[in-house]
């Protein structure tokens, strides 16, 4: 809303650029957000990141022995009532109790690391 | 502590002074985390069953899942009442253990109750009544 309201006062080039740097600050943090579950294999790029207050995105690309690639998206979606879970925009389904432990877990170191190695602030 | 140029935000000593869209994204990032840490609470431990038998939301995305609503749905051959207690089991546990201190038994509730009622007008008017 706030966005909007901004959006509209400053015009359509200023509002592009603030997205493009919005863009740029989760393009820098899913970097960050790839290195919280320990070492990546060779050939792999690991990115998580928090897309909006209700999104967290898990992705990963890589190439196979043949130089095919692959890539997997997974989101998830957090509800008042629990997480739900795709994978490549299907498979809709709630995440098991584990699941969500590490995904909490991961939420956490998230935003401590992000928030003190990107942003340079105390948590 | 001291002030930004804006007057408005404290910032610790050592802290990067954040350019607005920063600012905005920091906050953004709170409320994200804030929003997940209430939605995952680590004491809950749903049986496994629970999320086998739960309604992938695939299969009608107007079906939001809860904990109730699978547990007592009856269609889609998905009736499981052994299911249905070991969720209630788990949920009383859950509002026990948050809530203490108030009466557990209905007996205690009927008490509280009753000695709640005695102290207002319309207690007065049934105690005439009768």
């Amino acid at each position: 809303m706030l966005r909007k309201i901004y959006g509209q006062i400053v015009g359509p080039s200023q509002q592009q650029a603030r997205q493009e740097a919005r863009r740029n600050l989760i393009r820098k943090e899913a970097i960050v957000g790839g290195q919280l579950f320990g070492s990546v294999p060779t050939g792999h790029r690991r990115q998580f990141f928090c897309l909006d207050q209700h999104t967290w995105v898990w992705h990963e690309d890589w190439k196979d022995k043949m130089g095919q690639e692959h890539s997997r998206t997974t989101r998830y979606n957090i509800r008042p009532n629990g997480v739900i879970k795709t994978s490549d925009g299907k498979n809709y389904h709630v995440i098991s109790p584990s699941e969500a432990r590490n995904l909490r877990e991961a939420v956490v170191l998230y935003y401590n690391r992000v928030m003190k190695d990107l942003y340079g602030q105390t948590v | 502590m001291d002030n930004n140029s804006t007057g408005n935000i404290l910032r610790y000593r050592g802290e990067r002074r954040l350019n607005p869209i920063e600012l905005e994204r920091s906050y953004e990032l709170k409320i994200a985390c804030d929003n997940a840490l209430s939605a995952i609470n680590p004491n809950i431990n749903i049986p496994q069953e629970a999320i086998d038998a739960s309604i992938p939301m695939g299969y009608n995305q107007n079906v939001q899942p809860q904990l109730g609503y699978f547990a007592n749905k009856s269609d889609h051959g998905r009736q499981n009442p052994d299911l249905a207690n070991k969720l209630r089991q788990e949920l009383d546990r859950i509002y026990s253990a948050n809530q203490s201190t108030t009466p557990t038994t209905d007996e205690q509730s009927f008490t509280g109750a009753q000695n709640s009622i005695q102290n207002t007008p319309l207690a007065e008017w049934f105690k005439h009544a009768a």
